[in-house]
């Protein structure tokens, strides 16, 4: 489990990083909008330059931005044959059993492509630039109109953190009850389907427990510190800069762009 | 020899954000039949340490040999490593899964080609090894035991492979008293009986009375390396160095600050009181 996994937050002083969290989602999402609304060149020429201003500025490796959507190639390129193939039976090159190769459907590909690719790229700037803890502070500001319906949204902003701080714990606790079951003979790394099945056992059953009474003893803790759902805990408090304020006018404007003229 | 590392250093995750180096060219020698402790302040790579001589890691530069091979080789079975070198790690009460105490014991026997008799003489034997009878526990669910009785489960599981290499991370952290003294004590015998043992600990006074060779580590690397007597003697050095100091080498220091003079290496409480009582007769006459 040495591997780790990409978009994993990479530590960092650059102005991604202290942009405010909640304004960095909300950008994220202006910028979702704008991709999947762009149609011409132009835009995405547009929203390529963007990128790449943005990977400049977070001063983050090449390999942490684009290391996932390497690991999706395959899949990049079945949705682009499954785009060419079938998109639409009219006027296709040629026609051979079910498939229906035509210059719709590859424009279609390309288009489908490019968006999920610059989604992936975008999504993976927010995750590697933001603590996981400001990710979940930024949820609760970004649901707290949601109050208004009586949603829970501290207790949900509550569980959400939880989660997050525990992934590591949890890693490390498979990692060493992995250790633990290899040392006594288990085989993790045998090809034989039927040893494989028989190792997901000894490791499935000890994480689940350790699981478990980490969460009991974790409510109990918190408890005994007095705490109470609903109590207006969780989420500290965000102050905003004027580089935040940019940030939102220039994603705004970006999709704006992309909405009503390209 | 059966544990030689040469020049061995370990990165964790090198080459990311998160790289943190955990051993830094270490060279060591085990020999057969040794009981050695290993010390040092938390993150300073004990645990690493013996999860390259374990085979659980592979190390960045540098070799691990087991029994003079290889064990990284990829020529090298690693199912031989699994027979001869058992592993009790932290908490190993919490790697228990099976539905009996049998099977759980038995699990690491499974790729040995034993015959049921044989499987079933060496889970007993390992029942007994850490002081349960055989036929009331084995078909009670490991689960349902209390803490320090789940580790003795557990580390019956590692002993009824019958490893010639025991490797132990800090064993008797919250045991009581008494569950330290009889698993200390399961130790000895396992030692006289010529089975190597690496033991991390950081109670000096386990590692005093119980290894003839301590290893200190400091930021992953050889802080000291020596008879256990001459190590753990060096009061003054071993405190600064933020490592712990057995109560019997405090006392013994004690009495030779106030002009007393005591043989060096008193580390053990033996030692200490045979010497106090030579000078209590002396003191006498």
């Amino acid at each position: 489990m040495s591997v780790l996994p990409t978009g994993l937050y990479q530590p960092g002083q650059s102005v991604l990083h202290r942009l405010c969290p909640w304004v960095k989602v909300l950008c994220l999402l202006l910028l979702l909008v704008a991709v999947v609304t762009t149609s011409t060149i132009w835009g995405y020429v547009l929203l390529a330059v963007l990128c790449a201003c943005l990977i400049v500025l977070s001063k983050l490796q090449l390999q942490d931005v684009f290391s996932s959507a390497w690991r999706l190639r395959w899949f990049f390129a079945l949705i682009f044959l499954m785009n060419v193939c079938f998109f639409s039976p009219d006027d296709p090159w040629v026609e051979w059993w079910i498939f229906t190769p035509s210059y719709a459907g590859l424009l279609q590909a390309v288009h489908v492509v490019l968006r999920v690719f610059l989604l992936l790229v975008m999504s993976n700037l927010l995750t590697a630039t933001t603590a996981p803890l400001a990710m979940t502070d930024a949820f609760h500001v970004l649901l707290s109109p949601l109050k208004l319906l009586r949603l829970p949204v501290g207790q949900i902003a509550m569980i959400l953190s939880v989660a997050m701080q525990f992934i590591p714990t949890l890693f490390e606790e498979a990692d060493a009850i992995q250790k633990a079951q290899t040392a006594r003979g288990a085989r993790f790394d045998s090809r034989k389907l039927t040893e494989k099945a028989a190792a997901v056992l000894p490791l499935a059953v000890p994480i689940f427990l350790a699981a478990f009474k980490r969460a009991d003893e974790l409510s109990l803790a918190m408890e005994a510190r007095g705490y109470r759902a609903g109590s207006g805990m969780g989420g500290r408090s965000q102050h905003l800069a004027w580089r935040d304020g940019a940030a939102f006018v220039l994603c705004a404007a970006l999709c704006a762009v992309q909405l009503f003229i390209l | 020899m059966p544990i030689t590392l040469n020049h061995v250093s370990y990165t964790y995750a090198p080459g990311t954000a998160y790289a943190t180096g955990a051993l830094n060219d270490v060279s060591l020698t085990i020999s057969d039949g040794e009981f050695v402790g290993i010390m040092g302040k938390t993150g300073c790579g004990k645990s690493t340490l013996i999860q390259l001589i374990a085979g659980l890691l592979t190390p960045t530069s540098g070799t691990v040999e087991v029994d003079g091979r290889d064990i990284n080789s990829p020529s090298y079975d690693r199912s031989l490593l699994r027979r001869r070198v058992g592993v009790v790690f932290q908490h190993p009460e919490h790697q228990l899964f099976e539905t009996t105490v049998e099977r759980d014991v038995a699990f690491g026997l499974k790729h040995l080609g034993l015959s049921k008799e044989e499987k079933q003489q060496a889970v007993r034997q390992a029942l007994e090894a850490v002081g349960f009878e055989y036929e009331t526990v084995k078909n009670q669910s490991p689960l349902s035991f209390s803490g320090g009785e789940k580790r003795r489960f557990a580390i019956a599981g590692v002993l009824a492979v019958k490893p010639g290499i025991l490797i132990l991370d800090e064993p008797i952290a919250g045991l009581d008293p008494l569950g330290r003294q009889s698993f200390l004590a399961l130790l000895d015998r396992l030692h006289e009986a010529g089975t190597t043992i690496l033991m991390i600990s950081h109670n000096a006074d386990a590692i005093a009375e119980h290894a003839q060779r301590v290893v200190v580590l400091e930021q992953g690397s050889l802080l000291m390396d020596g008879e256990a007597g001459q190590v753990l003697s060096e009061n003054t050095f071993l405190k600064e160095h933020g490592i712990g100091v057995g109560q019997a080498a405090q006392i013994a220091a004690l009495l030779e600050a106030k002009g007393i003079a005591m043989e060096p290496g008193t580390v053990r409480y033996d030692d200490l009181l045979r010497q106090m009582i030579a000078i209590g007769r002396r003191l006498q006459q």
